[in-house]
């Protein structure tokens, strides 16, 4: 399997958990019109409060809670600003991902005398199934926050395709007045999706810090709470779309961190990035009129497509002796994130019509 | 719903049963002020059960609001609402839902990326984990059953038409157990057809034991449907009665007021060249269906230069697509457009104003004027490029504020200099400054919507003389009102649109008040 292997697939699972739990609560925030940008700032806030109730009482559920309860602290913070006063929400949700990363920093310096590493999450092998090979060594032996993520998936798939309070969250984020009129709370609605959203990004960041690593650093979460903003608009505000961008998000970010490692990019990542940009040739040879022509490649940016794909075609037969330096390697998914953000550009039709719109009764 | 009968329990007419001696809804001297202005001032009004009610009068005559109070929107300063005698004080739109009354607005409370049934579905859940779908397809098959009204369940609202998402409206409040329905013009958006079915509808309600209020403008509908009528005009009741013992004559007449003919005596002028000539310009209501319901269906019009064309019509006639489309930021679907003598078709707002034209805007605050910025930067937005402003691209601050003291004072505008930002002046200083701006450069070709809107007498008294005025210099002015009495004191002739249509071309001669009321009101070409 070369770099592939059942350790790699472990790793992609454990990077996608926390962000894949951020994201399913951002969802359900934006789908009723709330967009919290700060949601880095909410995950800082859940990892370091997590961390410090384990330094006060050293168990790893009360420390969950902490965690949760200082996202829930970040969320509302959101909520008053978005809801009751009506701000505008991408300007206070940056306004909330500078403020956890200064208090938590602050905290964490001031209050936490020494600094302390504790024991990650215990695997639980789930009897039986743990047993099967490979799947059962990547998928029936993990930690319980990794159980409870794919727990809380399911439920919001359940919760919002399936259930009166899912129609109606649609509904505030995409026709408020319709929901106003049918008698449903358009405040209430959103104020407990944002909480939700709160309570998610809370246990995220807490996986973060006590759950994973086991220690507490400045700015920890490291760009996951905005990978989590990211997978919910490449999603395009589908939990299935969300789903598959945070699968994307976390197989990039474990292939870095294999890579960072390695003296020789291997002959598989240059393929992969050929197949990559084999379909965006393909695509730009393609005119209006579905008719493919090798004209349509002739303008300088295409061909300069053109030519960087075959290269790579060239580099996965006979793999060039570089490497790159670990900092380039890190920002992989975060240029992935770009990418994908600017490709869904045309599908942004797709967002909930009244997200960051405040809701006022009309009287007009 | 504790206190009102399942509207499912009895399956046969519904009248409704102890009450049927009491009126379904009864306001009596019911008054609403804002600030200084009364909306709505000691209106009696009293529906029966089983009656279709049409409720008639100009734009801001108080229909609006007095509905607003009836469904929870407004509370009344004044007066008693009455529902099947039970007072109530509705303090928010749930209660009046509650107490059975369901309007079903102009503009649809759907949600379009929902199913037709999750917007049935779409209520306040104690236990929220319910799937409330089943429950709502029940409702729906015994709204089916009482009121012939079929839903087509699982499609998206958005791919249903204006007339099966209005009949999902009215499904929904069935569901939700309305008794008092109004129908705020509802067949604004309805082909002839879908009308058809939907003056049905309404009569079956009624003869079902329901209630119906109508808000219409046209008179074939009202005709058509309603037992009872009660016009509104100035915020009070002008008259009500049977539809059976009236004419059409009768209620245009006291929507629109006794004649008090007060015409301005316009000097002539000649006519000069056409400044705007249009010819079958046709413009769909919703720019993404070209194919859809028209809002300006093959209007034709001619101004000259040194002439007031005035606009009339009421509101929603398409008059705002009329200008839209002027601007260049509506596409129009057939019709071409002559401005000052050459072909006008490649149309954009710059191209507008480069050809002569100039725009006294209807929304002074969102498109007259920048309010943030200050007076003077507002008064030379149309200059600001030209020389002596501006030189190779570089702003002549000095030139552009002398140039704004000089308008100042010629157009009387009033502020503590050049320098205050347009937002802080009075509206009538406002409106005198978008009039300089406008009327400076000398325009072929001036369209004045609504010019006088929230003005107080001594500034519209301006605006008057200075649109007169740009008149007898040779200017052409074409005037959109809602109000007649403007249209017909300034036009030297008056073109009325009705459903998108121009209905006549009358000469100031022959324009009185009832026969333009008339046109404004005429039945849809059939």
């Amino acid at each position: 399997m070369g770099v592939f292997d059942v350790a790699f697939l472990v790793s992609v699972l454990t990077i996608a958990a926390p962000v894949l739990l951020a994201a399913n609560g951002e969802l359900l925030a934006q789908r009723a019109g709330v967009m919290n940008v700060g949601l880095e700032g909410v995950m800082l806030s859940g990892a370091f409060c997590g961390y410090a109730v384990m330094c006060q009482v050293d168990n790893q559920m009360l420390g969950f809670l902490g965690g949760i309860a200082g996202g829930v602290l970040g969320a509302a913070l959101m909520g008053i600003l978005a809801i009751e006063a009506r701000v505008d929400q991408i300007v206070a949700g940056i306004a909330i991902g500078i403020l956890g990363y200064g208090v938590t920093a602050f905290l964490n310096q001031h209050f936490i005398p020494e600094p302390r590493t504790f024991d990650p999450l215990p695997r639980l092998a789930i009897p039986g199934l743990s047993a099967l090979p490979v799947i059962g060594d990547v998928l029936f032996r993990q930690d319980l926050f990794i159980y409870a993520t794919a727990i809380v998936v399911v439920s919001t798939a359940y919760a919002l395709h399936r259930t009166t309070w899912g129609i109606n969250l649609v509904a505030v984020g995409e026709t408020p007045m319709a929901a106003d009129a049918a008698g449903v709370s358009v405040r209430g609605v959103r104020w407990a999706t944002v909480l939700l959203a709160g309570v998610a990004a809370g246990a995220a960041g807490a996986y973060v810090s006590i759950g994973d690593v086991g220690v507490f650093r400045d700015d920890m979460v490291g760009g996951r709470g905005y990978l989590a903003i990211a997978a919910v608009l490449f999603g395009m505000w589908r939990l299935r779309g969300v789903l598959l961008a945070v699968a994307i998000f976390a197989t990039t970010d474990a292939i870095q961190l294999r890579l960072q490692s390695l003296d020789v990019i291997p002959r598989e990542v240059w393929a992969v990035a050929a197949i990559l940009l084999v379909p965006i040739v393909l695509r730009l040879a393609t005119r209006a009129d579905g008719t493919r022509t090798a004209t349509a490649l002739l303008t300088p940016p295409r061909l300069l497509v053109v030519a960087g794909s075959t290269v790579l075609v060239w580099f996965a037969i006979r793999p060039p002796d570089v490497s790159l330096p670990a900092s380039l390697w890190l920002a992989m998914p975060y240029v992935l994130a770009l990418v994908a953000l600017a490709a869904a550009k045309a599908s942004r039709h797709q967002a909930p019509s009244a997200l960051t719109i405040p809701y006022v009764r009309s009287e007009a | 719903m504790t206190s009102m009968p399942d509207p499912g329990a009895q399956t046969t007419r519904r009248s409704p049963s102890q009450s049927s001696t009491q009126p379904a809804l009864r306001l009596s001297g019911v008054t609403k002020r804002f600030g200084g202005f009364i909306a709505n001032d000691s209106v009696d009004l009293e529906v029966g059960w089983g009656e279709v009610h049409a409720l008639l009068g100009e734009n801001g005559a108080g229909k609006t609001t007095l509905m607003r109070i009836v469904t929870g929107l407004y509370q009344p300063d004044d007066g008693d609402v009455v529902v099947d005698g039970t007072p109530v004080d509705f303090r928010r739109p749930e209660q009046a839902l509650r107490a059975g009354i369901g309007m079903v607005h102009q503009h649809f409370t759907l949600v379009p990326t929902l199913t037709e049934l999750e917007n049935l579905a779409l209520a306040p859940a104690a236990f929220p984990v319910r799937d409330g779908r089943r429950a709502a397809l029940e409702r729906a098959e015994q709204v089916e059953r009482e009121s012939g009204l079929r839903i087509t369940p699982d499609r998206r609202v958005a791919d249903a038409s204006i007339s099966e998402r209005q009949r999902l409206e009215i499904v929904k409040l069935l569901c939700r157990g309305a008794r008092i329905l109004i129908f705020d013009e509802p067949g604004a958006a309805l082909t002839p057809e879908e009308w058809e079915e939907l003056a049905r509808l309404m009569r079956r309600l009624a003869d079902d034991g329901h209630a119906v209020i109508l808000i219409s403008h046209k008179m074939s509908e009202v005709f058509a449907v309603a037992d009872q009528w009660t016009v509104l005009r100035g915020g009070a009741v002008a008259g009500t009665g049977a539809i059976a013992d009236t004419t059409r004559e009768r209620l245009v007449e006291l929507m629109v007021g006794a004649s008090i003919e007060t015409r301005r005596v316009l000097e002539p002028v000649s006519p000069g060249a056409p400044a705007l000539v249009i010819r079958d310009l046709t413009v769909p209501r919703d720019p993404d269906q070209p194919r859809g319901p028209k809002a300006l269906d093959g209007v034709s019009l001619q101004l000259r230069a040194g002439e007031i064309l005035g606009v009339a019509g009421v509101a929603g006639s398409g008059q705002a697509e009329l200008v839209d489309t002027l601007l260049g930021v509506r596409r129009s679907t057939a019709g071409r457009i002559e401005l000052a003598g050459k072909p006008y078709d490649d149309r954009t707002p710059a191209a507008f104003y480069a050809a002569g034209g100039a725009l006294i805007a209807e929304d002074r605050h969102h498109v007259g004027m920048v309010g943030a910025m200050r007076l003077w930067e507002n008064i030379n937005l149309r200059t600001l490029r030209q020389r002596p402003l501006a030189r190779r691209g570089v702003l002549d601050p000095r030139a552009a504020r002398s140039r704004a003291r000089k308008l100042m004072a010629d157009y009387e505008v009033r502020a503590t200099s050049e320098n205050q930002p347009m937002g802080r002046l009075s509206g009538g200083n406002q409106q005198k400054a978008v009039l300089a701006r406008e009327l400076a450069t000398s325009p072929s070709l001036v369209v004045a919507v609504q010019p006088v809107r929230g003005l107080d007498v001594r500034a519209t008294e301006f605006v008057y003389r200075r649109l007169l005025e740009h008149r007898a210099q040779g200017g052409a002015v074409l005037l959109i009102s809602m109000d007649l009495d403007e249209v017909l004191s300034l036009s030297d002739r008056i073109l009325v649109l009705a459903h998108g249509r121009a209905q006549g071309a009358l000469t100031a001669a022959e324009a009185t008040r009832a026969r333009v009321g008339e046109l404004m009101t005429t039945q849809e070409a059939s």
